[in-house]
């Protein structure tokens, strides 16, 4: 449905997206999780042809955008992370206005179904001005559904939402998904993606960090991590006793430094400094792998620890 | 291109509602028939002090007054219609669908257009009544005046367009449209003002600046949308057919190059909200 | 920024320079071979002449138009920006023959040959005429004759008056003598002056050409192109033919208007008279006729104006009320009344001759009493009566008489901008 080849994007001074290759397959809910940041709106609009990749391939239903523009862009329902409505009309008003540019067919059927379906019917005649945060990110969904559309391309769709509302919109996904559509999400909250997400893909930094399904990633993060240390006077006898350690599953050698892998339990640094003076050696540098799975996905959890975490009480 | 036209038509059909709820419309509809008022009230000032007039197409100066009204409207009204959106960020919500830049441009291009011809209906009655009731009379003329009007407003939108798509807020568009249209505006009054100075009473360093001003202006010319606006007047007032068609092949001309222009702006500036 | 500082400042010196260029400094007298013309101008014979500053050369085609080649002494004179000549300096006929080309192709080569101008009613008279070679010496020959003849008629005048007063006198002193005084002697008639006037008999090219653009050259004896006669030369005809009107309104009769153009209209102030005066007019290119006469004056060569020629006679001008004919109007002379303590101070009557038959008329013209409504279309009826081309004229009395209305109507769109805005907001 999406897949993106080597897709960079350098602004002014920001690398945004480096190198990012992903595949979104059709009929799948695709997870896009990363922290703020982490370049997921720009990837975004690069598919959407509103930004101009600095290099990089993107092709949607396996097509270039602008070898058919109109009729690519037809099969797409979009919801942004911020609602930017034209606030001088009514809900319905601007609804009919984008069938009109998607050319649906008996509009008026179609924008009460999904008011009917988004609780918003009774408000149809107030002016969007008026409109809720959450009302408004609810007329964004509707609008990126009036058409049909075969993908829908959402970022942060519960972002400013209740929590009655995230489970509206996450019904509503999962809705539309079951009707065949396929849906390729952004979000930082990661308990929203773990839930609904087929499959997942995690930047970091502008990195594809992975991308995978969400139980083989849970596998891989519960398993280990990976922590550089640069040890000075550093025998083979200290090399076995540390490969020996009970926390340490493998040790390897990369340009006079150790790539030492431990269980991903607890933060093992601490054990590996009181084992380096132990044996006498002398520590240069210790730290975590940038990057990494686990990297992106703490940051993920740390940051957004509270606005899942409410989410999930009051449910 | 065919699906182009139904986002025109959509985009094109909600500016036009926007515009016809809107007072703007009204205001600049009632100043240009207010000015009008001026001139025929001069008119019916000098039949009364002379007794006589004789004056070939009377309508054709208040309508040049209106016409320049209604083309100033259409050019405040599309300098901030893509930085209008682009500030509201609605711009890139259009962009999330079908729609691309010169179908957006277009659109916002004929809104201004029929948002002139609102006006000029609008002006054309009011005309209509004061014909009637002065007996002033309708001649062919003003026909030909009303047909030309749209080319000019045709230069005027497409200029304030491409101002528009330079910049991504409402009020620097607007500051960038009054300091470049009074700039404009200010060497053309200048020109007419040499125009009518006799070489003979100028002192010889003043006849060098007016030499160098006048070649200035030679250049300007070819930009201001104003210049569209005195020739297309003058050739209504001429009754030169040459130059009438002349004006509006320039018009067409003018306008395919700065909707072009417009075009290449937007996507070099992007569309999203700043 | 630098950088369009430095180009700005180096088009300012090039604009500056080429404008400098463009002003040359008032020129001293120069020695200059000169075109030096007697055109027809449509009503008379206008005297240009084209120094090497001007390289076009502008005639009415199919009228027979004068050029004389003159060396002469050409200054500029920066007040009115115009050359002149100083014939006074020097005036030599200069060249042999005049060529005039088409394209490569000479089409005409003229010698030159004795004309005279004719003035039939006097210098001042208007209706000038030219003649050639032998009908300019027999034209001569008759004013010299008519001439003769007057001093001769003086002549015989003045003895006549002598002998006049010698029979007045004998008649006196019979009378107080008691002889028998006979008849009372006339008094001689003094002779007439010719009323017509002929320029003396002088050498120049007299041709006419056909419409069309161009080059004329002059020769010497020995057939060689004289350097600076070589100009183009633009023959021109009129476009259109048809009647102009001198209005006289009668609130203001000194100061009329003229109605040229059948697109322009007559407004009236309400009801009121107006007086018509048609003059057979002519419709040129404004460029062409204004250079005709003046090769430094200005004009456009995208617009056309009508020139007035002579009164039209044997007319009658017809209004018309949409197609029914509303009246029909003749020429009568109108003199002015002045009237002490009235409110316009004069009235403007008919002449009537036979009761006022010695009275002279201040103007003659077609009166027409303007209705305070309607609209009318006036036209000129020629003798056979058909209506003249373009003499159609549209006359319309303004109705209005309080211009409040005007202003209150122009806020209509205002009124319904608001109407549309309130359903609007109410309808939320
Ligand atoms: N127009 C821009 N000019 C310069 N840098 C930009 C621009 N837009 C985004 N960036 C930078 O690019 C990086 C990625 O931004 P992006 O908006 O794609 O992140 P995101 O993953 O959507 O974050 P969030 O979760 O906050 O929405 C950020 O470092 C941001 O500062
Ligand atoms: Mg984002």
């Amino acid at each position: 449905m999406i897949r993106t080849e080597n897709l960079c994007k350098k602004y002014e001074k920001v690398e945004a997206v480096k190198d990012l290759s992903i595949s979104v397959e059709p009929g799948e809910i695709y997870g896009f999780l990363g922290p703020n940041g982490a370049g997921k709106t720009t990837t975004i609009m690069m598919i959407l042809g509103i930004l101009k990749p600095t290099s990089g391939k993107i092709l949607v239903f396996n097509k270039d955008l602008y070898s058919d523009y109109f009729g690519i862009k037809r099969r797409v329902g979009v919801v942004s992370e911020v609602q930017y409505l034209y606030e001088d009309m009514t809900a319905y008003e601007y609804l009919s206005f984008f069938c009109d540019i998607y050319n649906v067919k008996n509009k008026k059927e179609k924008i009460e179904e999904l008011l009917h379906k988004v609780d918003l019917y009774d408000r149809k005649d107030d002016l969007l001005g008026h409109y809720s945060r959450g009302m408004q990110q609810k007329i964004g969904f509707v609008r990126a559904l009036l058409n049909d559309p075969e993908l829908l391309i959402l970022d942060e769709p519960v972002s400013g939402l209740d929590p009655t509302g995230i489970r509206e919109v996450r019904d509503l996904i999962l809705e539309e998904n079951q009707r065949g559509r396929t849906v390729f999400m952004s979000s930082h909250i990661l308990s929203e993606v773990e839930r609904i997400s087929h499959r997942v893909g995690i930047m970091n930094k502008g990195r594809l960090v992975a991308e995978d399904t969400m139980e083989n990633l849970r596998k891989k993060l519960s398993s280990e991590v990976e922590i550089e240390l640069e040890v000075d006077n550093f025998d083979v006898e200290a090399e076995k006793r540390l490969e020996s350690l009970s926390f340490v599953n493998s040790v390897t050698k990369e340009d006079g430094k150790y790539l030492v892998r431990v269980k991903a339990d607890k933060d093992y640094r601490g054990d590996l400094v009181n084992f380096v003076s132990a044996i006498g050696g002398n520590l240069k540098e210790i730290r975590k792998r940038e990057m990494s799975l686990e990297d992106a996905f703490i940051t993920i959890t740390e940051k957004n620890i509270s606005l899942f975490s409410s989410g999930e009480v009051s449910e | 291109m065919s699906y182009r036209w139904t986002v025109i038509k959509s985009i094109m059909k909600r500016e036009a509602r926007s515009s016809f709820f809107s007072l703007g419309l009204y205001i600049a509809a009632t100043i240009a028939c207010l000015v009008s008022a001026f001139i025929f009230n001069t008119y019916i000032n000098t039949v009364e002090g002379n007794n006589i007039m004789v004056m070939a197409s009377p309508l054709n100066t208040p309508l040049f007054y209106a016409v320049i009204v209604a083309a100033l409207y259409a050019a405040i009204s599309s300098s901030t219609a893509l930085s209008r959106e682009k500030d509201r960020g609605t711009l890139e919500v259009l962009f999330y669908g079908p729609v691309d830049h010169l179908s957006v441009i277009l659109a916002k291009f004929f809104e201004d257009i029929i948002s002139f011809l609102i006006i000029m209906l609008l002006v054309t009655i009011y005309f209509a009544y004061a014909a009637i009731t002065t007996n002033l009379g309708f001649s062919i003329t003003y026909l030909y005046a009303i047909i030309l009007s749209i080319f000019i407003a045709s230069c005027m939108s497409s200029f304030g367009l491409w101002l528009s798509s330079l910049t991504a807020r409402i009020r620097t568009s607007i500051l960038l449209l009054i300091v470049v249209m009074g700039g404009l505006l200010g060497l053309q009054f200048l020109q007419n003002y040499i125009l009518t100075l006799k070489p003979e009473n100028l002192s010889l360093s003043m006849v060098y600046i007016m030499g160098i001003v006048s070649n200035i202006l030679r250049v300007i010319k070819w930009v201001s949308p104003f210049s569209y606006l005195t020739d297309g007047i003058n050739a209504v007032a001429l009754g030169s057919v040459s130059m009438y068609i002349e004006n509006m092949i320039g018009a067409i001309i003018y306008t395919v190059v700065l909707l072009t222009a417009t075009v290449y702006t937007l996507k070099w500036k992007g569309v999203r909200k700043l | 920024m630098r950088k369009t500082c430095c180009i700005s400042a180096l088009i300012l010196i090039f604009v500056i320079l080429s404008s400098a260029i463009g002003f040359s400094a008032e020129t001293p007298k120069s020695k200059e071979v000169v075109y030096s013309l007697n055109v027809w101008d449509g009503k008379d014979y206008a005297a240009p002449f084209y120094p090497s500053a001007y390289d076009t050369i502008y005639v009415m085609a199919d009228y027979e138009n004068v050029y004389s080649v003159k060396e002469t002494l050409v200054y500029y004179w920066p007040l009115t920006r115009e050359y002149m000549a100083d014939w006074d300096g020097l005036n030599k006929d200069v060249g042999e023959t005049i060529e005039v080309l088409k394209g490569n192709e000479i089409i005409g080569t003229y010698k030159k040959v004795d004309y005279v101008f004719y003035y039939p009613k006097g210098y001042w008279g208007g209706g000038t005429q030219l003649f050639t070679g032998d009908k300019a010496k027999e034209k001569k020959k008759e004013y010299d004759q008519a001439v003769n003849k007057y001093w001769k008629e003086v002549e015989a005048y003045y003895q006549a008056y002598e002998k006049y007063n010698k029979e007045v006198e004998e008649f006196y002193q019979n009378i107080q003598e008691g002889k028998p005084a006979g008849k009372i002697p006339q008094e001689p008639a003094p002779p007439t002056a010719p009323t017509f006037y002929v320029t003396d008999i002088s050498k120049a090219y007299v041709f006419s050409l056909p419409p069309g653009q161009y080059t004329i050259r002059t020769k010497d004896k020995n057939e060689e192109i004289i350097p600076g006669t070589v100009k183009n030369l633009i023959a021109f005809s009129h476009r259109r033919e048809g009647i102009g009107y001198n209005i006289i309104p009668e609130s203001k009769w000194t100061y009329p208007e003229v109605a040229d153009d059948s697109s322009e209209i007559v407004y009236q102030y309400r009801e009121g008279t107006l007086y018509f005066q048609p003059y057979k007019e002519w419709e040129f290119n404004e460029l062409y006729y204004n250079k005709l006469s003046k090769p430094q004056s200005p004009g456009r060569s995208d617009r056309w104006i009508w020139v007035h020629m002579d009164p039209v006679s044997n007319v009658k001008l017809r209004i018309y009320s949409g197609d029914s004919i509303f009246s029909e109007i003749r020429n009568r002379p109108y003199y002015v009344e002045q009237v002490p303590g009235s409110a316009l101070g004069y009235n403007i009557k008919l002449l009537d001759r036979k009761e006022n038959p010695y009275g002279m008329a201040d103007f003659s013209a077609f009166k027409f009493s303007v209705p305070p409504t309607g609209d009318y279309k006036l036209v000129t009826i020629d003798s056979k009566g058909d209506i003249i081309e373009n003499s159609d004229r549209y006359i319309r009395p303004i109705t209005v008489t309080d211009a409040r209305n005007i202003f209150i109507a122009s806020l209509g769109p205002l009124i319904i901008g608001l109407v549309i805005y309130i359903i609007r907001r109410v309808g939320r």
